[in-house]
């Protein structure tokens, strides 16, 4: 009966890391969200035409994934949602031309 | 009394701490904008957007109108890597990616491409487009010879140097003349003029011929380089228009130099 509650908790405390509620998305969605925005921008090339916008994109994405990792949960979504804020910027960018 | 001097030592500790972090802050901002006024963007597109996000993450991040924060050690540990960031920005800025003697601020500054070799390019271009280009300008120079000419300097690092008695062009000027050559091989419209230097020593006549020279070896690079010789016309002043006074050797050989006009048609 130990050993269950034991299991039981572990599961919980795993999900409820993964899977927190911060508003409506959780953060596992949001990293989801944010690699898929970062492979969209680095399938147009956005890594060449628009550098900065890129690894704006790339560097949020990274730290949304440390903090998560700490369990620092807010943090790792607000840094996801600037990840695919700057995701979008970068394809837009590409597509209308990159840099010059 | 001892109460009272370890609550002292907490609240100027706390204090002193946080204008630490303050000025470090600010310091580290203050840098960001500085390497943006100098190209950074271009020259080190990467290092400055890492460096951007660590500080905004260290400063705290918003969350749906909440203020979300990292811990202090992942703060202390973001500005680090921020200050890393920037100085490899800074180095990136004066890097010579393309090894032509440029480096990457001034080929930005100059409207050249900082990781395309200007020796590369100028080898590809087809020649058939130069000679096109070459007879356009010819018509145009027919159509416009009665219009006024009015002179102005070159805004590019644009000074050869010469040494004591000698009209040949030092291997460390040739990556400022290629900046020269794309630059008139970008405005076809434009002429340029060069004319030659000397210092006081010698005579006359022969300081004349001899600043000819030194105009007449920097056409030739460029000639050489794909430009066509009827926009480039020289002159040689010998000595004349120092730039500074002739007492010196280091002075001299400033004195010693050719330098570029554009020839304007008004």
């Amino acid at each position: 009966m130990r050993k269950f509650i034991a299991v039981l908790m572990c599961g919980l405390f795993y999900m409820s890391s993964y899977a927190t509620e911060v508003g409506d998305t959780t953060v596992s969605e949001l990293l989801d969200e944010a690699r898929t925005s970062l492979k969209r921008a680095y399938e147009v090339q956005a890594d060449k035409k628009a550098k900065y916008e890129f690894n704006r994109a790339k560097s949020f994405f990274e730290i949304a994934q440390e903090q998560t990792s700490k369990l620092n949960l807010k943090v790792g979504k607000a840094a996801a949602l600037e990840s695919i804020e700057w995701s979008i910027k970068a394809i837009s960018k590409s597509i209308s031309g990159g840099a010059k | 009394m001892r109460k009272k001097i370890l609550l002292l030592g907490i609240v100027l500790g706390i204090s002193i701490s946080s204008v630490y972090s303050a000025t470090e802050k600010l310091s580290l901002e203050e840098k960001i904008k500085k390497l943006e006024e100098n190209y950074g963007l271009e020259c080190a597109p990467e290092e400055i957007a890492y460096a951007k996000t660590y500080i905004e993450v260290a400063k705290g991040l918003k969350l749906a109108d909440e203020s979300v924060k990292v811990s202090k050690f992942d703060r202390y540990k973001l500005l680090k890597n921020a200050e890393l960031k920037l100085e490899l920005a800074e180095a990136k800025i004066n890097a010579d990616f393309d090894r032509d003697g440029v480096p990457c601020y001034l080929e930005v500054k100059n409207g050249t491409d900082p990781f395309k070799p200007d020796i590369a390019r100028t080898d590809t271009s087809p020649k058939v487009s130069q000679e096109k280009q070459d007879k356009e300008i010819s018509k145009e120079e027919k159509k416009s010879q009665v219009k006024a000419v009015t002179e102005e300097p070159l805004k590019l690092h644009a000074r050869v140097h010469f040494e004591f008695d000698k009209a040949n062009i030092k291997r460390e000027y040739l990556p400022y003349l290629n900046v020269i050559v794309r630059y008139l091989k970008r405005h076809p419209d434009i002429k340029i003029k060069i004319v030659g230097y000397t210092d006081s020593i010698g005579s006359k006549a022969y300081n004349e011929k001899l600043a000819l020279k030194r105009a007449k070896s920097v056409k030739q690079y460029l000639v050489k380089r794909g430009i066509s010789p009827s926009r480039i016309e020289i002159e040689g002043i010998g000595k004349d228009k120092y730039l500074f006074d002739n007492k010196t050797a280091l002075n001299r050989f400033t004195n010693r130099r050719a330098e570029f006009f554009i020839m304007k048609i008004d």
